[in-house]
């Protein structure tokens, strides 16, 4: 056999190509960047921050002994220095850890009393600033030197005699007491990563290393260790899409290799449509890394179903060229030709609509895709006939080639009655079609860590994860006055009941405007009187009048947010404030509470919103359907206009897409009738139906080859190969897999038996 | 002669040896056997009172790993650790605290360093401080310097001292801020009786 040039050229290129692909690509594996995105400013930031941000970055481990017993001390500090010496982490602390908080007490906040004693000034100094209450504060004080605490308060009380800066920390050690009055059977730690929540190979490794550093410390010991975070679920969701790409993979690539054997009878075919095909794959990763800089995993994984589609040329070529001589074999491709293009712009048509719906990742998909395409028809048109230097073979139809478009032709007006039933029974079952409200049930594999999550989170101070309200502004001082204003409304919500508590960055932090309040009316209130008042309370009580009777609270300096995160109270509130050039976001965490009472509080402020992260991606989802239905009926129309531009018959144009419309909505009704809930990933699959099935329409009406046998031949050899390369996806243990191999293996059957009712094609 | 007199010599210089003491035989004396009470006297002298604070109550300790200090005058407080396990109460205030000892919390430092002294916990003591032993021909006193202070800061000092030949009569905590505490203990008693009284006050403070 000798090659021709271009043969040559071919078979020379694709390993280099392959190579070049390799090297030169840029993979990414960010889950969260296939799929969020934010319509307005903060929800951009937000999601930016659910990508790469502290939020996405840190584990909650919770360890857990036996009920009534005990996690042992020497336990978790060994614990803890084996987890801080893991390559990539950047801290670990126990979650009720209180040594980082009562160290900045004294270092830090003793100086700010008179900046950041309260909310409510005017109602503070009422309660501190009398004759009884100054006692009662002086007896205090001298209680607390005399306890276990005595020498942190004296620390703090050198700098601020009446403990002001202890004022605003009442409520929260409160609530860090209740923590200590729960079981000793849960030790919970915080453990932040370098790398991003979404990086999946890095936080792969770091969850090893922690499940290996707990394995050696808890060695005889009954110990449990769980583990939750963004991380886990990113790799949970990567690790299970990856093994069933692998396994679908090798599963479908042997089954094609199987069936093109079947259908051909040749291990050359096999050898130059894969060859084809492998040419595809690698131009379209190149120049999608070309278009966008990197290549999605996600990208590929769902860009790889675009076999199912670029087989076809290559598979109409074949058939209509194999049993004819080699110097045919040009001239056949050629006069087919139009049809293949048709179809492809029609399928162009289909993922550029797609692109345009709004889904991140989708865009890559669609240039994924379309370059595919493009190639695949390249190299089928000016290339496949060079690799094709078999002798003539002609290989004798399958019965039912023969059978069913004549049975079809017989029957057709009973057959056609019984699809006008058909239709119009789908037709009416439409308006029952749900649409899935919750993204949360397109992964029911990752139940066992949604249960888990939520068992962790119960036993921490019980904040509602994935909803608090967000505060936003230019600057920061502007989104802290927001924050004291909606602070405010809180506390009512909270009096009426429907809010359990709530943590913002108070007592931790104030607008300055707010500490310069506190300083002037705490100043103003001071008067000779009431130091007279304190002095004497000292005396009464035996405390020293000359180291702790000067109340000098005339300290100018406002504490800054710059200082509490460069103290260990960073890693307290690093994961409620947000601060870019452009826009500050604070988040204030929820305990148990009612949503509409809370909206309606803060409703009517500016820049202050309830949030609720669920709300967000089922929003967004929403927002996405919306868009993908009208992008999809806008592409649907564009079509119909081509189709109808190239038969210049409306009559025909209809019966070529009518093979497509009615699988689709055979589909629709299925899903209307089942009761399923429908996402973005079904109308992935529609769309992916409706462009091949439009193809077979269009091979079908033109029969440009003249013999509709091979035409239809052509049509079932195409329409197995996609219908078994997406249905082996029936075996992929992700669901959102099994929903496209459910899709677009109905659909492209459906569609291929439709298309000898419906058409009536033109014979030689 | 001069054989009797050289006896005598070997005799007095044994019994010199014997009645020697060092660290160990202190501790072995500190360690009790039951469990033991020691009625004290505190006295602390703090930076930020006019005037000494004074209190009394008793001590408890049992092997291998509890004390007790039970405190009477001027105010009931109890505090205790077992193990690991601190608890602390002082109803007049409405205050009770379960926690767990951490040894890397260097406020639970002089806490760790009592317990120890009071069950002749000499590995312990030796881990943590620098120990300088005495002895004059009435007196022990042995200086403890806590190995690791805290930056910028005093080590925490613990004088402990008593008679030759007896348990300490008096424990001084000198602290890094400069305040400190001075025990002035009585002699230990031990018995069935003590012990049974010990458990009931871990119990009640247990059970708060």
């Amino acid at each position: 056999m000798r090659l021709s040039i271009p043969a040559l050229v071919f078979f020379l290129s694709l390993p280099l190509l392959i190579a070049l692909a390799f090297y030169t690509t840029k993979f990414k594996t960010d889950i969260s960047a296939f799929v969020i995105a934010g319509d307005n400013a903060e929800e951009i930031l937000l999601a930016s921050e659910i990508q790469s941000g502290t939020l996405s970055r840190r584990y909650i481990l919770s360890i857990v002994t036996g009920e009534d017993k005990q996690v042992s001390i020497v336990f978790i500090n060994g614990l803890l220095q084996k987890l801080q010496a893991i390559s990539g982490v950047v801290d670990v602390w126990a979650t009720d850890e209180k040594k980082a908080a009562l160290g900045a007490l004294s270092s830090l906040y003793a100086q700010y009393g008179a900046q950041l004693y309260s909310l409510y000034p005017e109602q503070a100094l009422a309660a501190i600033l009398t004759e009884p209450a100054l006692e009662k504060r002086a007896a205090g004080l001298r209680q607390a030197l005399l306890s276990p605490q005595a020498r942190l308060i004296k620390n703090i009380a050198v700098q601020d005699p009446l403990l002001l800066s202890l004022n605003g920390f009442k409520s929260l050690a409160a609530h860090i007491q209740n923590q200590q009055s729960k079981s000793g059977q849960f030790v919970n730690f915080i453990l932040e990563t370098q790398a991003s929540g979404m990086d999946v190979p890095a936080q792969l490794k770091i969850q090893q290393q922690i499940k290996q550093a707990f394995a050696t410390q808890a060695k005889n010991t009954e110990y449990q260790l769980e583990m939750t975070g963004v991380p886990m679920f990113s790799v949970a969701t990567q690790t299970l899409i990856e093994s069933d790409i692998k396994f679908i993979s090798i599963f479908s690539s042997l089954a094609l290799m199987l069936l093109f054997l079947l259908i051909f009878r040749s291990f050359r075919v096999l050898f130059w449509v894969f060859s084809l095909l492998m040419m595809v794959m690698t131009i379209a990763i190149l120049v999608t890394n070309l278009v966008f800089g990197s290549v999605h995993g996600m990208t590929i994984a769902i860009g790889s179903t675009l076999i199912g589609i670029c087989i076809d040329y290559p598979i109409h070529a074949i058939v209509h060229a194999q049993g004819l001589p080699q110097t045919q074999r040009i001239a056949v491709i050629k006069r087919i030709f139009p049809s293949l293009l048709m179809g492809a712009m029609t399928t162009l048509i289909g993922y550029i609509a797609l692109g345009l719906s709004g889904y991140p990742g989708f865009q890559q998909v669609a240039v994924y895709t379309g370059s595919g395409i493009l190639v695949s028809l390249f190299l089928t048109r000016y290339v496949f006939p060079r690799l094709m230097t078999g002798t003539a073979k002609n290989i004798q139809p399958f019965r039912f080639i023969i059978f069913w478009p004549a049975f079809c032709q017989r029957y057709r007006g009973a057959l056609l009655s019984i699809v006008l039933i058909l239709s119009v029974s789908g037709a009416v079952q439409l308006d029952r079609l749900q649409w899935l409200q919750d993204l949360q049930e397109l992964t029911p594999e990752l139940n066992h860590l949604k249960v888990t999550d939520k068992k962790i989170r119960e036993r921490m101070i019980s904040m509602e994860p994935g909803r608090f309200v967000l505060i936003s502004g230019a600057t920061l001082e502007q989104t802290l006055q927001s924050a004291e204003q909606a602070y405010r409304h809180l506390d009512s919500v909270k009096q009426s009941g429907d809010l359990d508590g709530y943590f913002g960055l108070y007592p931790w932090l104030l607008s300055e405007q707010q500490q310069l309040a506190n300083q002037t009316r705490l100043l103003a209130a001071l008067d000779d009187q009431q130091r007279q008042f304190w002095r004497s309370a000292l005396q009464n009580q035996g405390l020293s009048v000359s180291r702790l009777g000067e109340l000098d609270y005339t300290q100018t300096e406002t504490l800054q947010l710059q200082q509490l995160l460069e103290s260990p109270i960073a890693k307290l509130i690093s994961n409620q404030v947000v601060v870019t050039d452009q826009r500050v976001l604070l988040m204030i965490w929820l305990s148990k509470h009612e949503p509409e009472a809370v909206i309606k509080a803060l409703a009517g402020m500016e820049h202050v919103q309830y949030f609720s992260q669920r709300d967000m991606l089922n929003r967004m989802a929403i927002d996405y359907q919306q868009r993908a239905e009208i992008t999809l009926l806008a592409g649907l129309a564009l079509i119909t206009c081509l189709l109808w531009l190239r038969y210049k018959s409306i009559v025909t144009t209809l019966q070529t897409l009518a093979p497509a419309f009615l699988a689709a909505l055979m589909i629709l009704a299925l899903w209307a009738w089942t009761g399923e809930a429908i996402s973005f990933l079904h109308l992935v699959g529609f769309l992916l139906a409706v462009a091949i099935c439009v193809d077979y329409g269009i091979f079908y009406q033109e029969n440009r080859s003249g013999h509709l046998a091979l035409t239809y031949q052509a049509m079932a050899a195409s329409m197995l190969t996609s219908a078994l390369v997406f249905g082996c996806l029936i075996f992929a243990e992700t669901s959102m897999l099994q929903t496209l191999a459910k899709v677009v293996s109905c659909g492209v059957v459906l569609g291929f038996l439709l298309c000898p009712i419906l058409i009536r094609s033109r014979q030689n | 002669m001069i054989k009797e007199i050289c006896v005598l010599f070997l005799c007095c210089f044994s019994l010199g040896c014997l009645a020697e003491e060092n660290l160990e035989s202190v501790m072995l004396r500190m360690k009790p056997e039951t469990a033991v009470q020691i009625a004290y006297q505190e006295t602390r002298s703090m930076g930020l009172f006019d005037n000494d604070w004074e209190g009394s109550g008793y001590l408890y300790a049992a092997v291998p790993n509890a004390m007790l200090k039970q405190q009477i005058n001027p105010d009931i407080e109890l505090m205790a650790a077992e193990g690991n396990q601190l608890s602390y109460s002082k109803p007049a205030s409405h205050t009770f605290q379960h926690t767990q000892l951490d040894e890397s919390n260097p406020m639970m430092a002089s806490l760790i360093a009592f317990k120890a002294m009071l069950t002749g916990n000499l590995v312990i003591l030796r881990q943590r401080y620098q120990l300088k032993f005495s002895t004059t021909e009435t007196l022990w006193r042995l200086e403890m310097t806590a190995n690791e202070p805290a930056p910028d800061e005093q080590p925490l000092k613990i004088i402990m001292q008593g008679l030759s030949e007896q348990a300490a009569n008096r424990m001084e905590m000198i602290l890094p801020d400069g305040d400190r505490s001075l025990y002035v203990l009585s002699k230990p008693q031990e018995g069935l009786a003590i012990q049974q009284h010990m458990q009931k006050l871990l119990q009640t403070l247990k059970s708060q």
